[in-house]
Order: C-alpha cells, then structure tokens, then sequence
C-alpha cells in the first residue's frame, strides 16, 4: 500500500511538471493565436478583441496563475478554437484513441505471444521466418506508409473498409492493423528471445523428463516466465502507440485525441493543447504503473522482493 | 504437411482473428457512402469551423461561411454568374450612391417559429456597420444607419459605397433576441435559411432541411459539413464515397480525378489570388526592385508545370473573374535581362539579398518558392529561405521579406480585395502606406453604378504597375463533385448558397 501511495504521489507530481512544462513552452512558441483565428487581412480591432476573449493580453504570469488555479480544481480551461470546455472535447476524443491503441495492443499481444513462442520453439520454423519477416518489414516501414497502402488496397480497390471516419467497428480495423504492425515487431523479438533463453533453462529439461507434453511446458511453463520482459516493452509501447496514433488518426481521419491534438496546435489553442498534454501524462504515467503491479501479479518473487 | 501440422497447432485465437477479419471482408458491403439515396451530402473541408459560435458575424471562415448561407438568410442573393438579385428582400432599390432601399418579404421565420421583422433586418445590419464594434464582417460593410419603415429598409451610408449591393448577398441576417442576447449562438444557429442548424459533433456540422422555408425547400434532406485535415485523407473519402464534395482541392488533385467519369470539378469560386507578398520596409521598398522582381519570374511557367494549368495568369492587381478585371499594359513578361538592368539601375550588382519564409499553407507552396528562388538568383538575388510551420508562418510572415499568400474576396467584389492595400490592414500586410494608392481604392469603393468599373481599373492598375505585390496568378478554388450529386452550382461566394438547388441521383 505504501509503494502503491508512493508512486501515485510520483505521478501525480510528473504530470503536474509536465502541465508547467507545457504552459510556457506553448508561449514561447512562435504564432499568435489570435492572429490564427482570422485571415490574413483581419482588422486589428478583431485580433485584439481576440486576444482580450483568449486571455492572452495578460501578463504570462497572470495567465500561468488563472491556469495552474484551474487545473487544481480541475478545469482545463475553455478551448479558443471551439469555445467549448477542454473536457468536453477530451473526453470523447480520448475514449476513440483508447479504443484504438487498446485493439491494437491486445491484438499485438496475442500475436507476439503466438508467433515469438512457435518462433523460439522451432527457430528455423516457417512461421519463425515469417515473423522474421513482418519484424523486418514492420520496424523499416513508416507508419503512415502502412496507413496509406492499407487504405489504397482495402479500402479504394477493394471497398471492404472506409478509409477513414469513425462510423461503426469498420472503421476500427484498418487503423488497428497499421497500430499493431507498428508495436509487433518489437514485441515479437522480445518475447521471443525470451523464450528461447527459458527453453534454455534446467526446469524446462527437468519437465521435458517428467514427460510433460511440449504445448504446455511452453505455454504454461516457459511463458509466465518469459512475460517479463515483455510487459517492459509493453509499457514502452504505449508511448509508442500515444506518438504513432497521432500519425494514424490523421491518415484515417480518426476522431481521437491525436488529430484533435494537431488541430489545436496548428491553432495554437493553448488550452486544449495543454489539455491533451496533461491527459495523454496521466495516462502515460498511469498505465505505466498498472504495468509495474501487474510484475507483482505475473511473478511472485517480484512481489516478494518488494515485501522484504 | 508441415503446413498441415502446423495448421493443427496453430492456437485458435489467431485463427479466429483472421476469420473475423475475412468474414467482416465479406460480409461488409462496398463502405455504404453516408451520402447515399437517404438523401444526405456529406461534404468535406479542408479546415474546421472557426468557432463553435454560430454568429455568421463574428468571423471570418470557409466552413463558417458554409453554415451562414444555408441556415441564414441574406437579403440578396448572388448567382453563378455574381449577378446579384431579391432574396429576404423581395425587391431593392439603388435610390442614391449613399441610399439604398429593400422590401423585405413577410412570409419569412426564424428556425424557431418567429417571424422575421423589419427589427432583425435593422439590428442584424446597424451591428455590422457600426465600425466600432470588432466584428470580422464589418470589413464587409462601411459606416452608416439603418431604418425601417414598416417593411421598407432605407441603409445609408457615411460615403458612397460601390460594393453594398455585393456585401448585402453576404451579410446574415439574424434575429433581434440573438443579437440582444449573444449567448444565444454558443447553442445553436437560429436563421431563417433552407437547413436548420442540428449538431456539431466530433468533425461534423449537421443540417437538415427546413420544411417550412419560404422559398423552394431543397431535395436534400441532410447535409454534413465534415471536416477532414489530411489531404490525402480527404481524397479517399471522396473516392470511396465516404464524402459526396471535397471544397478547396489543390491542383494535384484536381488532375488525378480528370479522367475519372464518377467525378466532375467545379471552379466557379470566390475570387481569389496566390500574391508574394512584398514587405515594404526594406530593399523592396524600391519600386525598381519590385518590377525587376516581376520580371526575373517566370509566372506563366509557374502556373503551368506547378499549378496544372489549374490557374489562371492575369496581368493586374485584382482576379481575372472578376467583372471588372482588364489586363494593364504592362505586363511584366519573364524577362531575365530586364531585371538585372532594374536592378543595376536601383544600385544593385549581385548583392541583393532577400529573406523568404515558406510553408505548407498554400498547395504546392514549397515547389512554388524553390522555382521563384532559383529565379530570383538567376538575376543576382540571393534569397534566405525559412521554412516554417504553418501557424508560425500565418504569424509572423511579415517579418520576411517575400512570403506566398492567399487574397480572397469574401462578396465577390474587388474592393475587398484592394482594402488589403491600406490603412492599418496595408502596414499589417505589407508596411505599405501609399497615399496615392489610398486616394484611387477609396475612389473605386465609393464609386456607384456603371463608372466603378473603370475606377477599380485605375486602382488595380496604379497597384500593378508599381508592383505593390508580385500576384503569381489567380487561385481557383476547385471543388471536386461526385456525378451522383445533380444540380451542383456554387456563386463566386465562400460559401454555399446555391447548394439548395442540388439533389441527388435516385
């Protein structure tokens, strides 16, 4: 309990830093928010009521308070491209982009799991060098390569998926693909490695005495064990998935957090940017501590280690 | 029969996986496009709305503009053509060159089931010619009162003003309690227009028809303005039929879909100019170094082999669609030797050097300044180039020397256009502060009748000649149509007030 309080407190002061972070970092980035709201020949009278709606005629100071006031109360501030509250525009947005990465996660855990343990277990296997291969392939091809290939042939040739949108679970298959072809190579070589270095190990030959049946030494035996390592690189991955969603979601025109991202800062709307900084931290910063007590739960001894 | 064996070992999961994906193949129909025979136009934009604030007055925008001419009314209407006519006002008069009347129609309602009155006309007019209220549509109008007399409307402006009858197909006319209670636009957009304002959620404005609109109700029934960010991403839903129009595509795209019979362009578009934009507070400040730069550039090969002959070259200050274009005499034809001469003679000998800020905020904007920097060194000119994001460059364009812009005209009218050249917008712009340039653009705005033509002439061509700019060509704003879409016309407006004449294929 005292480890889960500790880290909780870790996090909640990394996401406030980040928060800080980003407040004068946005400010010192070059373009006027103002200025972005209108055309090129916009009054100045416009711009400067802009700027007096926006808040940002304020001191930086002024501004930094009346923010840092807010999120401890937990207002995010109102959006200056939508005029909406932040949260109101987060919340949807951020629940597509779980979806999304969630998919894409579990399907390329399942699929690391697959092919890395066949893979270990028969080196030189058909479906070891095809792993081989989509590892090669996957880790060489950008994201948005993959994107566009998927949509030229699934979607404009063969009509079977939208291009893009999120209108029902058809638009979810295409972007999932491209999101778990972007993580499942560095998962399959993981675990993968893994494997073979516990099939390597004295148990696995004691139970092989024992008789026990190949499937289950490896699956039950030498998998929990090797897991390990992959929940590392699954914890990595979610930042992977955090940056590469944003690729994704702008390729398939996604409604997720990411192109909502790119919107606000292409508007330099510092709220909601701000806004889908601290969250995507949070989140970031929570998984990762899901990912830390699931090592307790997977092993035993890790637990036990802590305990001691 | 290893395959056989490994077939058999394969876990389940990874085999169901495939299966579901394949059924879903299968089992999914070509993607049904949103827009088919349900009656709904999904059309897609290349930006977002400007504000989820639905007073068409408060600013400026491609998707704003969108929405204000299907759900507001204006008192005039303009055709494809730009001919202006009656709409909320049944009838007009041009009384003087500072008094004009309107008749406005008594069968009109807001979406709500008010009438619309004499009252909203005054109140919806007063605000936007009160020059000093900072709303972004007052640069649509000029200074003046507003009266009703029963249905009668009598505008009155300060000074003549050329445009107004162009403005008034432009300016929404909303209601009294709207405008007396601002608030009222955070929820909903409440004209008196063919489509009702329904939703905007995620990336989608939804209309529906309005069945108790005063004039011919559309045939369809639903309209989506879906925003869409990627280019790419926006053509393939057009392709797939995800999207029924896609507004504002860049030439590039325009050619891949000419030999595609499911697809027709439309170019009819608000006049509209690609400019290098020319900072006068520095070497360009000389006049010699301004025409000499137009004479260094090869335009006419610019918009052929960049621009896919999408675009048309014209020889004056103000968009070749527009009525009042004509070519000046000069036309500052690619004439390398010219230019170095100009120069010489501004006292430059190969040590000229400008700064240029480049971006991604017009298509092919980064092709464009290349070719126009290898001109320019071509004559001596070395040029600096920055390559900025696009929200930087929007903002501090400026503090370069030469930066690619879009002018548009947002009433079909030059003087909108020509406005950039002074006061407070011509120092923003272009610290450029000519009086002689501000004495004939305020001759040609205040200008009436038959002689504006002739007066917005001479301002052009005042402009053109001391190359205030350098105008690369016109900028077509193509939109690209799927075949299934009948009917489709656009005026010379931002937005789309001639889409209620649309219907769709059975």
């Amino acid at each position: 309990m005292r480890y889960l309080l500790s880290r909780l407190a870790q996090a909640i002061l990394i996401v406030m830093s980040i928060a800080v972070v980003v407040f004068f970092a946005l400010r010192l980035t070059a373009g006027d928010p103002a200025r972005l709201r209108g055309q090129v020949f916009t009054q100045n009278s416009v711009i400067e009521a802009y700027r007096e709606q926006f808040g940002t005629d304020q001191p930086l100071l002024t501004q930094f308070f009346r923010f840092f006031g807010g999120l401890l109360q937990g207002d995010l501030g109102s959006s200056f491209r939508y005029e909406t509250p932040v949260v109101d525009l987060l919340l949807p947005a951020l629940g597509n982009t779980l979806l999304l990465g969630a998919i894409a996660l579990i399907m390329s855990f399942f699929l690391a799991t697959t092919l890395g343990t066949l893979s270990a277990r028969k080196p030189t296997g058909l479906v070891a060098r095809f792993s081989s291969l989509i590892a090669v392939v996957g880790q060489s091809a950008p994201l948005f390569w993959v994107s566009l290939l998927l949509i030229s042939f699934f979607s404009i040739h063969l009509r079977w998926f939208p291009p893009g949108g999120l209108t029902g679970w058809q638009s979810l298959v295409l972007p999932s693909i491209a999101l778990t072809f972007s993580v499942l190579p560095s998962q399959m070589r993981v675990l993968t490695t893994s494997v073979k270095n516990e099939l390597s190990e004295d148990y696995v030959r004691t139970a092989r005495a024992f008789g026990l049946p190949e499937r289950k030494i490896a699956f039950v035996y030498v998998y929990r064990n090797a897991l390990m390592p992959l929940m590392t690189v699954i914890g990595n991955d979610m930042g992977i998935l955090l940056g590469g969603v944003i690729v994704a979601e702008v390729v398939f025109n996604y409604p997720g957090i990411g192109s909502l991202a790119l919107t606000g800062m292409n508007a330099r709307d510092y709220p909601l940017i701000q806004g889908i900084a601290i969250v995507a931290a949070a989140a970031f910063v929570t998984i990762n501590l899901i990912v830390d007590l699931l090592y307790t739960v997977v092993n035993p001894r890790v637990r036990l280690a802590k305990v001691a | 029969m290893k395959i056989k064996a490994l077939l058999k070992k394969a876990p389940v999961v990874v085999v169901a996986m495939s299966a579901a994906i394949a059924l879903a193949a299968c089992t999914s129909a070509a993607p049904e496009a949103e827009g088919g025979v349900s009656g709904q136009l999904v059309i897609a934009n290349a930006e977002p709305v400007t504000a989820a604030y639905w007073d068409p007055a408060a600013s400026f925008g491609l998707v704003d503009d969108q929405v204000a001419s299907l759900v507001y009314d204006t008192l005039l209407s303009m055709d494809s053509s730009g001919k202006v006519s009656g709409n909320l006002a049944s009838d007009f008069t041009r009384v003087s060159d500072t008094e004009l009347t309107l008749t406005i129609r008594d069968d009109a309602k807001f979406h709500d089931g008010t009438a619309v009155t004499a009252d909203d006309v005054v109140a919806s007019l007063s605000r936007i010619m009160d020059q000093e209220r900072s709303l972004a549509k007052s640069a649509l109008m000029t200074p003046g009162t507003v009266t009703a007399d029963g249905k009668v409307i009598t505008v009155v402006t300060d000074e003549p003003f050329g445009p107004l009858e162009n403005s008034l197909a432009n300016v929404s006319i909303l209601a009294k309690a709207d405008i007396d209670s601002p608030d009222n636009f955070k929820e909903t957009a409440n004209g008196s227009g063919p489509y009702k304002f329904v939703s905007y959620k995620g990336d989608d404005i939804t209309l529906e028809v309005n069945e108790d609109y005063w004039g011919d109700v559309p045939a369809i029934e639903t309209v989506i303005l879906r925003y869409i960010a990627d280019a790419d991403a926006r053509n393939n839903a057009l392709i797939a039929g995800q999207v029924d129009i896609a507004t504002r595509v860049g030439p590039n795209y325009v050619a891949a879909v000419a030999d595609n019979s499911d697809f027709s362009v439309e170019t009819v578009s608000p006049p509209s100019q690609l400019v290098l934009l020319e900072q006068h507070n520095g070497p360009l400040a000389d006049v010699k170094v301004r025409q000499a730069l137009a004479f260094a550039v090869d335009r006419e090969a610019i918009a052929t082999n960049l621009m896919q002959g999408v675009n048309a070259v014209g020889f004056n200050a103000i968009p070749t669609s527009l009525e009042s274009y004509s070519g000046a005499d000069e036309k500052f034809a690619y004439n390398p030797d010219k230019a170095r001469s100009l120069l010489a003679e501004a006292g430059f000998n190969d040590d000229l050097v400008l700064t240029l800020a480049t971006s991604t905020l017009v298509p092919s904007q980064l092709e464009i300044d290349q070719a126009i920097v290898q001109y320019l060194e071509e004559v001596g000119i070395t040029v600096e180039v920055t390559q900025l994001e696009v929200g930087e460059f929007r903002t501090t364009y400026n503090t370069y020397d030469l930066s690619i812009n879009t002018l548009a005209s947002f009433n079909n009218d030059p003087g909108f256009i020509l406005a950039t050249f002074v006061g407070p917008t011509g120092e923003a712009v272009f610290h450029f502060a000519d009086p002689a340039a501000e004495e004939l653009i305020a001759t040609s705005n205040s200008t009436v009748g038959d002689a504006r033509n002739s007066a917005i002439n001479d301002a052009a061509t005042y402009l053109w000649d001391m190359q205030a700019s350098l105008w690369l060509s016109d900028e077509t704003w193509s939109t690209i149509v799927n075949k299934r879409v009948l009917d489709y016309e656009r005026a010379p407006l931002v937005g789309e007030p001639l889409l209620v004449n649309a219907h769709l294929a059975e």
